[in-house]
Order: C-alpha cells, then structure tokens, then sequence
C-alpha cells in the first residue's frame, strides 16, 4: 500500500504550499493598507514582511498568525509597534525612498506598485489553489459528471 | 476577517486625508481674515495625524488624535489705514502661506487615491478568493 | 519520435519519484508506519473526514459571528471539507458496486 506523506488524501503539496502564500499575502495587504493609511503621518515607520520565502517554514507561519508580525526596520533607533512584535531581522536594511521632510518614511508610490504586486500575486495563487481543487475533483468523480 | 477588515483601515485613511483637506480649505478661505468673531486674526489649522495600533479587528490604520492650531507667528504687514491695525500701524494676518497649503492639497489628494487603490486591491483579492472552487 | 517508438522504449524508462523540495514540505509529520489493514485505514480517513467537515463549519460559524478570520483559510477549507465528502460518497459508490457485482457471481 502507498505511504500516504501528505495530510490527507484531498490534499496536495501545492495547495498548502499556495495556501500558506496565500496567508502572507493577506498579511502583506495588511501591512501596506496600514503604510498608505499613514502615508502623511509624521515620523511614522513603514511595516514591510522580511525579505524571504513565500512559502515559509511552518514555525513562522503560526507566528504570524498569532499576531506577532516580523518588521523590517530602517533603522536600529525605530521602534518596533506593537510591543510583542519580534522583527526577524533587525539588521538596517537599503531604504528604497529617502526620508521625507516631515520624518515619514512613506513613498506613496512605492506602496502603490507593492500593493499591485501583491495584489496580482495572490490572484495568481488563488487561480492556482482553484486548479488544484478541480483537479482533485475531477480525479474524486473520474471525470464524471458534475 | 483579514482582508475584509483591511477596508476599514483603508477608510481610516480616507477618512483622514479628508478632514486635512477641509482644514486646507478652510485655511485657504481665511488666508486673508485679520478678524474673526473672537476679536482675534485667523490662525492656520492642522490635523494632527496617529497611527492606529494593529488589532486582529482593525489591522491598523489611521486616526487624527487632534486639530491643533498651528503656533508660528503672524504675517505682520505695515498699513496704517486698515481698521485692524495697531497703534504702530501694523496688521496682523493668519499665519496662512498659501504656496504651503497647495503643496499639503496635493499631498493629502495623493494619499486619498493612494487609499483608495488599497480599499479595491482588498476587494479585488476577496472576490477572487469566493471563486476558488467554483466551476 | 513517433508513437511505435515510445511504446517500444517504454519498459526502459524508468520513472523516478521526484522528491518535492524542502520548503514545499507538508506541515504535519509523515506518516511512516503503513495501515495495519483496509479497516484501520478507513477508520483513520473517516476521523479526517469528520475533523476536515468539523474544521469548516468551526471557522464558518466563527466567520458569522463576526470573529477575525481569514477568508482564504475560510475558503480553502470549505473546499477541502467538499472534497473529502465527494471522496467518502465515491467510496461508498465503489463499495456498493463491489457488493453488488460479488453478488451477481455465479456459484
């Protein structure tokens, strides 16, 4: 008999693989909406998820779902909001916009073009946890019926 | 909730950059008020922005903690026969420059439609997850 | 290469089980121990049945109420509740249709 490795059998490598990207786009869109909110808030820091996979291991996924959110900061001087957030790395990272007059670190545009990829990324993983449904569907009903 | 509550902070936002654009308008109209009911010239306005502390119900945000009166000084100008001004023949004008108050227009405008694009991105994402799964 | 071609070569290619990538790896621990028979099997795929319908209609009544949860995970759960449901009702179809065609045997 086949050694099942997945969880189940209605279940497949590239649903959870999506699901979990799909998870941290969601966080994503959460952390930019907050950016563009504040866009002309003074001296406020922009909230970005670390540089990294987009399918991650499975002990910072339930991190981030139990609201601890990792923050990229600027500058080791920025502190990081709220309180139980661990920032993954807090190593400064390239500023991709200089500092604005009035001390915000928000580039509208920059949030902008993130947005929009995160946007249609998630599109993307949505389109193909779908294919993967219908596949395991099709392959329930063997391609019977409907 | 995700994403749906998104909406919310992206209102905030909206929110927000509207009250800013009316304290623009009002300022732009008393640009030139040396006296209001109070006795007292016009003073600039401003909306003082905060940050809304993420929460598993409102994922952030954007809430105006105050609207203070901007605390720089006067335009003093010399006219002696303006009715309002004081014995040494200057008059007192809001502290209201306009070039600045244009310049905060654009800015607050950018952020609305900045907001906006991110209240449908939210939508957009929510309608394309109803349809997984269906044929 | 046309077709008399691969059927000819068939017997010489050897397919080999790609081993998916390291973070593409399923959450739960693998399961090493094969089933100690057809019944323990079924028992254990109608516990997860049962767990996927009760995981859907938890984080479904949460979602009514007006609790903080993510409609991706909303979603994908209610789908992966309707397929293990089709699954169980096609077993149940084959099961039938084994008895029935066991029953038709001329002895």
């Amino acid at each position: 008999m086949r050694i099942n490795t997945y969880r189940t059998f209605w279940d497949t490598p590239t649903l959870q693989a999506s699901e979990r990207a799909m998870n941290r786009a969601t966080t994503r869109h959460k952390l930019l909406a907050h950016n563009l909110a504040n866009a002309n808030t003074p001296r406020f820091v922009r909230w970005d998820l670390p540089e990294g996979e987009w399918t991650p291991a499975p002990s910072v996924q339930r991190a981030l779902q139990a609201g601890v959110l990792p923050m990229r900061t600027t500058d080791p001087r920025h502190i990081s909001l709220p309180p139980t957030a661990q920032p993954q790395s807090t190593a400064p990272t390239p500023q991709p916009t200089p500092m604005r007059t009035d001390g915000s670190t928000i580039d509208p545009e920059y949030e902008l073009a993130q947005l929009a990829e995160n946007e249609l990324r998630y599109a993307m993983l949505a389109r193909i946890a779908n294919g993967q449904i219908r596949t395991l569907q099709t392959a329930i009903r063997e391609g019977r019926g409907q | 909730m995700g994403l749906i509550s998104t909406l919310r902070a992206s209102a905030s936002g909206l929110s927000a950059e509207r009250l800013r654009m009316d304290l623009i308008a009002d300022n732009l109209a008393n640009a030139n008020t040396t006296r209001t009911p109070d006795g007292q010239p016009y003073r600039r306005k401003v909306a003082i922005f905060e940050p809304i502390t993420p929460t598993p119900r409102m994922p952030g945000g954007v809430r105006v903690a105050q609207i203070a009166q901007d605390p720089s000084p006067p335009r003093m100008v010399y006219d002696p026969s303006h009715p309002d001004a004081d014995p040494n023949g200057y008059v007192t004008y809001p502290n209201v420059d306009i070039v600045h108050e244009m310049v905060d227009m654009i800015t607050a405008s950018r952020a609305y439609e900045a907001n906006i694009q991110a209240f449908n991105a939210a939508k957009g994402m929510f309608l394309r997850t109803l349809d997984i799964g269906r044929v | 290469m046309e077709i008399k071609g691969i059927v000819r070569e068939l017997p010489r290619i050897q397919i080999r089980e790609i081993e998916p990538p390291k973070w593409l790896q399923p959450n739960a621990p693998t399961e090493n121990a094969p089933y100690a028979d057809f019944g323990a099997m079924l028992r254990e795929v109608i516990g997860q049945v049962n767990d996927a319908q009760q995981h859907s209609a938890d984080l479904a009544e949460r979602f009514a109420r007006g609790e903080p949860v993510d409609e991706q995970t909303l979603v994908l759960a209610m789908e992966r509740a309707s397929l293990a449901f089709q699954l169980t009702l096609q077993v149940r179809n084959k099961v039938l249709e084994a008895y029935q065609e066991v029953m038709r045997l001329q002895v």
